[in-house]
């Protein structure tokens, strides 16, 4: 019986020693918890601004290739000969160098629009595919399946992204050309008749062209001395500025 | 000598090779003519973007289809395939009367390019099994084909699907092409 007293007594004297250990444990864990949580929100943060990033560089790189690697091209002399080329997509251009990284580069195909790609398999090489436009034809063989279906396809994709950009740019160029007849036809109004109302209509079309150079970030506020609203602008320096103070 | 040789044997031999360019509008059935004629099956097709070609031997001549896509938005892209068109084949789809007078309106001004001056026209008119599709004769009228001068044309009613009319069409373009 006082075995078991004393036996009980000292588990609970050794409880009552633990439970400061069980109590900063607890705060670790929960600090340690905290930190885990900051950590996860961080590196979601930076995984996010490194994909902005990418869509950024992306978007300045335009003039990048789409694809590029080596092909063989045959020759369009009467030998058919087979040479090996580095050939790449960009701007709406199939363009091949002699090698990598050399400078002089072939413009094979200036208009992917008017291009179109068509899988060979009659042919005496495998994996050959070839390129038509309206006046040439082009025969190329990649150097495996892999690398076959990838020039197909980013082919058939940068056709496609070809007829649809130059849609947009005709658009675009559409849209000039009505603002310029419009700038046309209020210069002749304003040549023919020189009474009040064409007077009007140039300072309309002033305080309009004030209006849009202010809304350029940074122009709203005088270059000099920072104050707001300034009324005049530097043409070679490509600033706004106020003259008064 | 030599040279009368392979003229000779050219003649006898070797196909003459005709380029012709297939425009139409859009869904009037140019890429199904084009692989019924090629393959001689019927294919599923899409909207084309760009253009599909294809080499259809018959008669002795080798024609090789430039076949267009006919979307409004890439109709521009057709006069980069006018120069050296030996004929011009018009589809159209006879069921569409709504857009009728923008076929005609398309073919027209095509016709008026100075690259094409010299190719014949051969109208498809396509659809023809469809209960409510135009004749020929009143697709005449609608395109206003009698108002062409200096121009040789036909009309040829065709079914795509059963391949109707499709080689009568291409014996006219080869006669066409043997009286140049």
């Amino acid at each position: 019986m006082h075995a078991c007293t004393t036996y009980y007594h000292q588990g609970s004297d050794l409880c009552a020693d633990l439970e400061p250990f069980f109590k900063t444990l607890a705060d670790e864990i929960a600090t340690m918890r905290d930190e885990t949580y900051k950590l996860q929100k961080d590196l979601e943060n930076t995984h996010a601004s490194v994909s902005n990033i990418e869509l950024v560089t992306r978007k300045n790189e335009k003039n990048s290739p789409t694809m590029e690697g080596y092909l063989f091209k045959r020759t369009s002399n009467a030998f058919k000969t087979w040479n090996r080329r580095w050939f790449y997509l960009y701007d709406n251009k199939l363009v091949y160098r002699k090698r990598s990284g050399e400078e002089q580069e072939t413009v094979m195909e200036d208009d992917l629009r008017l291009c179109t790609v068509k899988p060979v398999s009659d042919g005496e090489r495998r994996f050959c595919f070839e390129v038509l436009s309206p006046a040439k034809s082009h025969m190329l063989q990649a150097d495996s399946k892999e690398m076959y279906d990838a020039w197909i396809t980013a082919l058939q994709k940068g056709i496609g992204a070809a007829i649809q950009r130059v849609q947009s740019c005709d658009l675009d160029n559409h849209k000039n050309n009505v603002g310029n007849l419009h700038r046309h036809s209020n210069k002749e109004t304003r040549r023919s008749q020189n009474g009040p109302l064409s007077k009007d209509t140039s300072k309309m079309k002033k305080i309009k062209m004030w209006e849009q150079l202010l809304k350029i970030p940074g122009n709203n506020f005088c270059c000099d001395c920072g104050s707001p609203n300034p009324r005049w602008a530097s043409i070679n320096l490509g600033i706004t500025l106020c003259i008064g103070t | 000598m030599g040279l009368t040789i392979s003229s000779v044997f050219n003649r006898l031999f070797s196909k003459k090779p005709m380029r012709i360019l297939m425009v139409g509008l859009d869904a009037a059935g140019k890429t199904t003519i084009l692989y019924k004629l090629k393959l001689g099956e019927i294919v599923t097709t899409i909207p084309t973007i760009g253009f599909n070609v294809e080499t259809v031997e018959y008669k002795n001549i080798s024609f090789t289809v430039w076949d267009v896509g006919g979307q409004t938005k890439i109709r521009k892209l057709w006069r980069h395939y006018f120069s050296n068109t030996d004929g011009l084949i018009f589809v159209v789809d006879s069921n569409d009367r709504d857009r009728i007078v923008e076929a005609e309106q398309e073919l027209h001004n095509m016709l008026s390019e100075e690259e094409l001056r010299d190719s014949v026209l051969l109208i498809f008119a396509n659809k023809q099994d469809l209960p409510n599709s135009m004749s020929t004769a009143e697709l005449t009228d609608k395109l206003k084909l009698n108002t062409l001068r200096n121009r040789k044309w036909y009309i040829q009613a065709t079914c795509a699907t059963q391949g109707t009319g499709l080689y009568e069409g291409l014996d006219w373009l080869s006669n066409e092409l043997a009286n140049k």
